[in-house]
């Protein structure tokens, strides 16, 4: 494909953007400059960004705690299910 | 007694490096803008039909390292997020209502950790295309991930640990259900791709969706793919990937080889097309083919990429819109290209609409002052590979240009007001020799026109409205009074005895005219012209002016003469023209123009001569005397003097070679350039499409345009196409050197220039023999002669002396050094007995092999009748960094050590003494016996060499740990240093300390963060030195030049004037709001990786400065409380008054 294909329908937001762009004969810019923005009302933040403070260890060791409490705490369920199922097998077996 | 060590610091020319440029809707929904960051600001345009408009320039309280858009959902419009180098995070929102636009920060915060490596890829920043969350890789081994939740007060930034220690790029994806980043890591075993899925909730990454292990080694930007694509595109140093998990297209288009690709765009919002730019500012578009699959769904069958033509190397890119993108460069100027879709006659497609100036990098510069008029000029070295530079700054006011008519050969101009009905002028009357021509100004069309009462077929000397609705033109014939209304003649004077009318005056109310050394006072009455007076002088009249005196006056009591033969000006009273006063100017120089003018209520007789030079005194309105005289240098041409108003103040205006506007500043006439070459003649025109403008005549067109309001600097560049590295100005001569580096590459053949540029393209070029006294590579295994095979292709420097022209900047001459030498200082100057002046150039020779240069030359040369002689060589054991002549010797910082060299009677550097104690000694700067060293990583030095036993001693050292970028002796006491953290420290020699010990230790006295890297410090002032005095007590000046293209000034204050200005500083960083909300003191405490310390010894003049810009009321406010010594050392209250003109006269030491 034609770079020219490439450069077909190129996008457009406003079509007329850019077509009255005057070509200066030097391509010298106008001295252009923004005005300068210097604000002197306060607009409290809607929001504030804050690091969270624990250590990224930390928080992973207390993390993998709590996963490890809660699975030590199902472990701990199911053991005690199977201790009653194997008292219950005892009981079953038991003359 | 302690020396001054209150120090006052301001921008003369703010950074122009650009970091990064987004484009969406930020001002509103409807509007399409351009948003650039320039080191710590950012820049609002507007895109429109005329191109970018310019909305606001936005401070921030830190350098910018991201800038990224965003929209939430459910927003219209976007939202900014910018992070700094300093870890201070934003986000940032514009409400624009009517005239009145204000940034809110709707969010912020740090987001430094107290421990973690930052990363050598530097701070990577990105947003989940849903807005859901922000990405940071700031540390290595870490991602910070900021939830974007709209309801909580708090955002809450948390770390995830990667196992990706070395990434080189992040981004999120596309089309997925959780936030999905995906990441170029590098490990022993290569590069790879790596995505990572994030769970909010518990802040880990929960799985990785895919990953593709040894992409290209060099690979190093992702490209997300928005959808219905999605995947990502890895750019590569010779190769481009597609992946999407699933499919993975790879080319290796041998187009993009050549250099490494740093940037891209996105042009469709679908994904399909891309910009490319690399280092060689080649531009390039990326295109994905698609295929439609059995489903209906599209997947990436191949990759395409283009060359589309060259742009300035870019940093960044943005498309704005119709295929115009806006290329935003750290070396070079940033560009606005319009992509088209046909090849121009050199095959690009590319065309540049616009340019806009960047001084960065700013690596060394000279202060000169080239036409010998106490004003220096900049001369930097700027830019690097094909956007290298020299760029001459000067200060100045700049004219606006508004329209331009081409006419050649005018003698006079004058605007009228004809019939208009309103205040407006209408019509310009245009002078030439034999005729005079009349343009009728309707809106913008110009035509010529006629009118019944003027003579057109004769030159005018002057014309214009005067009382009772007429006007006046003089020609050489005669006087003629013109009515307005009617435009017929109705009345003409002609001198009685046939003579040409030679030179005229003339106000609304009077005119003085001469024939010869015969004088006729006229008064204008209804159509009546009544001669009141004549006489005769002694000797022929050069120049006349009848001025009104004084505010709201119309008529004269006194007529200025200039004379020729006896070169005097006089005054003569009105109506009997008698004298009242003579001055004898002096010389041979006949005066040419006069002019009465009162600035700032003080009567001035401004006179100036045929040379360019002007005379001025001050004149007693009531008894026609002279004071004060004083003379200055304008031009070099005859001077033609006219008044105009500009923003209800009087102003002159000098038409010479060297246009200079004359003002008045706390009563000290203030002379500045005007940004034009010359100006032959120019009147006030203020016509309804060109209100309170000037119409301003060269030799071949007219030029109507406004006049800026403040001071500022004018740059004019002279292209090299190679990297210019250091500058020395050699005032007999008339020339520059300068030592530059070009790139080329390795061929069969031998060394191939990459692009012709000025070390190829100079008038005369030689070459060190690289036999020479060394023997090179002698520890290498590479021969230094023609490469190997394996070489070919490769990139080698080489570096050259350029000699340039002081007046055309024409490169007449390029030394190039031998291969793996490389220019590392350069200075002019005369050593010991010998009268001649030389360029002394310090090499060293680079051997990849070494750590550190063991090797290097010091090569002597004289320019003289357009020839390069190299006039001594001596070999030095490693690299010269940095050279200075020492009272007729020659010092050489080389390696660790600081050397000092004779200049024999038979021309042979003879070594006499060396410092050892230093890592590596870059930086030298010497004033009398002392002599100031810049370390690499240990501060600053002070030697003082000791004449008698021919050695030097450590006289005082500062210990801290800076890695130092440039120093300046301020005075014998105190020293200026620049350290590559982007701060600025003072130091103070302590002779008065008790002990030994303590006078070994420099003192810190002063520290600033300036936020701009410092590449070098030079002693000099923009401004006229001699005539715009001020009342501000500032005293000695050095100038600086950063890497992100700034120029600033540090001057010393006296510290009562410290403390008023640091208190004016702390009131005005309440007043005026931070936009991020960093706060001002956070800003300038000095930084470094190993410690924060608040900001001392400096008052920040940027700060300063935007007073003026603050609205009364908020003036009012500042100025409340503020005291200051005024006269009879009495403190004082300070009023609004007071506070503008002492921040305004702060303004114009730079």
């Amino acid at each position: 494909m034609a770079v020219a294909e490439f450069l077909k329908g190129l996008p457009s937001f406003d079509e007329n953007n850019f077509t009255k762009f005057h070509v200066d004969a030097n391509n010298r810019s106008p001295l252009k400059r923004p005005s300068v923005y210097v604000p002197t009302k306060d607009f409290p933040s809607e929001q504030v960004i804050v690091t969270e403070k624990t250590n990224i260890l930390l928080r992973y060791l207390h993390h993998h705690w709590e996963k490890k409490k809660k699975r030590d705490h199902t472990a701990a369920e199911i053991e005690e299910q199977i201790q009653v199922r194997k008292r219950a097998r005892i009981d079953y077996n038991t003359p | 007694m302690k020396a001054m060590a209150n120090h006052y610091v301001v921008s003369a020319h703010k950074a122009t490096a650009v970091n990064a440029c987004v484009t969406g809707n930020f001002t509103s929904p409807t509007e399409l803008n351009l948003i650039v960051a320039k080191n710590s600001r950012l820049e609002i345009y507007l895109v429109t039909p005329e191109g970018l408009r310019p909305v606001k320039e936005v401070g921030l309280y830190g350098k910018i390292a991201v800038m990224k858009l965003f929209r939430p959902q459910h927003e219209k419009k976007d939202l900014l997020f910018i992070v700094t180098i300093r870890y201070n995070a934003m986000i940032l929102e514009c409400i624009n209502e009517g005239n009145n636009l204000e940034i809110i920060t709707k969010a912020h915060g740090n987001v430094s950790d107290k421990i973690g490596k930052p990363s050598d890829t530097g701070i990577l920043a990105v947003i989940d295309p849903k807005a859901r969350v922000i990405g940071l890789r700031l540390y290595d081994g870490l991602l910070k991930i900021i939830p974007l939740e709209k309801d909580n007060y708090e955002l809450k930034a948390s770390n995830i640990r990667m196992d990706e220690l070395q990434v080189f790029d992040v981004e999120f994806l596309h089309g997925c259900a959780n936030p999905t980043i995906i990441l170029i890591h590098q490990d022993p075993n290569g590069r790879h791709v790596k995505t990572h899925e994030i769970s909010l909730r518990e802040k880990e990454f929960v799985k990785t969706p895919w990953r593709q292990d040894n992409v290209e080694t060099e690979a190093s930007i992702v490209i997300p793919v928005p959808s219905p694509l999605c995947g990502a595109i890895i750019i590569g140093q010779e190769s481009i990937l597609y992946h999407d998990g699933i499919t993975s297209v790879a080319v290796a288009p041998p187009i993009i080889k050549q250099s490494t690709i740093t940037c891209f765009a996105k042009i469709d919002p679908s994904g399909y097309r891309y910009l490319l730019g690399d280092m060689a500012g080649h531009l390039f578009m990326l295109f994905l083919e698609v295929e439609t699959n059995a489903d209906g769904t599209d997947v990436v069958r191949d990759l395409k990429v283009e060359l589309l033509g060259e742009i300035s190397i870019p940093e960044c890119i943005t498309y704005l819109d119709n295929g115009v993108l806006f290329i935003g460069s750290r070396m070079g100027d940033s560009q606005l290209v319009k992509l088209n879709i046909k090849q121009d006659e050199s095959g690009s497609y590319v065309t540049p609409m616009e340019s806009f100036t960047n001084l960065a990098p700013i690596l060394d510069m000279c202060v000169v002052d080239l036409e010998r008029q106490g004003q220096g000029q900049l001369v930097t070295c700027s830019g690097a590979f094909k956007e290298g530079s020299l760029r001459i700054i000067r200060n100045g006011i700049g004219i606006q240009e508004h329209a331009s008519i081409d006419l050649t050969g005018i003698k006079g101009m004058w605007a009228l007001n004809i019939a208009s009905g309103g205040k407006f002028d209408n019509t310009l009357v245009l002078s030439f020799v034999g005729h005079t021509i009349i343009l009728s100004l309707n809106g913008e069309e110009v035509e010529e026109t006629d009118i019944t009462g003027f003579c057109a077929d004769n030159q005018t000397f002057y014309c214009g409205n005067v009382i009772h609705e007429q006007i006046i033109q003089i020609t050489p014939a005669s006087v003629r009074l013109i009515s307005a209304q009617t435009k017929n003649l109705l009345s003409e004077w002609q001198p009685k005895n046939d003579k040409n009318i030679s030179v005229v005056a003339c106000n609304t109310e009077q005119i003085v005219v001469s024939t010869g050394s015969k004088l006729f006072y006229i008064e204008i009455h209804p159509s009546e012209l009544i001669l009141i007076g004549q006489t005769i002088l002694d000797v022929e009249v050069a120049c006349l002016d009848i001025s009104p005196l004084g505010e709201g006056a119309t008529r004269s009591d006194l007529v200025a003469v200039g004379l020729w033969t006896d070169i005097s000006a006089r005054i003569l009273r009105l109506p009997d023209l008698s004298e009242a006063t003579k001055d004898n100017l002096g010389g041979e120089i006949i005066p040419r123009s006069v002019l009465m003018t009162a600035f700032e209520g003080a009567n001035y007789l401004l006179c100036a001569l045929g040379d360019g030079s002007m005379f001025y005194f001050l004149l007693n309105k009531e008894s026609g005397t002279l004071t004060d005289k004083k003379k200055v240098i304008l031009g070099t041409q005859p001077t033609v003097l006219k008044a105009f108003r500009s923003l209800s103040t009087t102003n002159v205006f000098a038409c010479s070679d060297r246009p200079t506007v004359i003002y008045s500043s706390n009563h000290k006439l203030v002379f500045s350039n005007v940004n034009m070459k010359e100006v032959n003649h120019m009147c006030s025109l203020n016509a309804e499409a060109y209100p309170d403008s000037l119409a301003l005549a060269t030799d071949n067109s007219i030029t109507i345009g406004t006049i800026d309001e403040i001071q500022k600097l004018h740059i004019r560049t002279v292209p090299l196409q190679e990297s210019p590295r250091r500058i020395a100005y050699q005032e007999q001569s008339q020339t520059f050197g300068v030592l530059s580096v070009r790139m080329d590459i390795q061929d069969s053949s031998g060394l191939i220039p990459s692009r012709p540029s000025a070390s190829t393209l100079a008038q005369s070029v030689t070459i060190s023999s690289s036999v020479g006294s060394l023997s090179i590579g002698k520890s290498s295994s590479v021969s230094a002669g023609s490469g190997t095979a394996a070489d070919h292709g490769k990139e080698v420097e080489v570096h050259s002396l350029l000699i340039i022209d002081q007046h055309t900047f024409e490169v007449l001459h390029s030394h190039q050094l031998m291969q793996q030498e490389y220019a590392m200082s350069l200075i002019s100057c005369q050593l010991g007995d010998d009268n001649n002046t030389y360029y002394i150039v310090g090499t060293a020779i680079v051997n990849p092999d070494e750590a550190e240069p063991k090797q290097g030359r010091l090569i002597m040369f004289h320019w003289n009748d357009n020839k390069l002689t190299p006039v001594s060589e001596k070999e030095i054991k490693g690299a010269c960094y940095s050279l200075a002549e020492f009272n007729g010797k020659l010092l050489a910082s080389i390696n660790s050590t600081v050397r000092l060299f004779e200049w024999t009677a038979e021309k042979e550097l003879r070594l006499e003494c060396s410092h050892f104690n230093n890592i590596i000694a870059l930086y030298l700067k010497t004033k009398g016996d002392f002599i100031l060293v810049g370390d690499l990583m240990r501060s600053m030095i002070l030697l003082q060499y000791k004449t008698m036993e021919g050695s030097f001693e450590e006289i005082s050292r500062d210990y801290s740990p800076n890695w130092m970028t440039a120093v300046e002796i301020l005075d014998d006491e105190v020293f200026l240093g620049a350290e590559n953290s982007r701060n600025m420290f003072v130091c103070q020699k302590d002779s008065a300390a008790t002990t030994d010990e303590e006078r070994l230790q420099m003192q810190l006295v002063g520290q600033i963060y300036i936020g701009d890297m410092i590449n070098v410090l030079r002693h000099g002032s923009l401004v006229m030195q001699n005539l715009g005095e001020t009342s501000t007590p500032t005293s000695g000046c050095v100038l600086f030049g950063t890497v992100g293209g700034a120029i600033g000034l540090v001057t010393q204050i006296p510290p009562d004037f410290y403390d008023f200005l640091l208190e004016l500083q702390n009131k005005l960083s309440v007043v005026i709001k931070s936009v991020g909300k960093i706060e001002h003191s956070f800003w300038r405490s000095f930084h470094t990786d190993i410690k924060t310390e608040p900001c001392e010894g400096f008052i920040d003049g940027d700060l300063i400065e935007s007073f003026l810009d603050l609205s009364p009321s908020k003036m009012k406010e500042v100025a409340s409380g503020l005291q200051f010594v005024g006269e009879g050392n009495m403190k004082q209250e300070c009023t609004v008054a007071d506070l503008v003109k002492i921040v305004e006269d702060l303004t114009r030491i730079h």
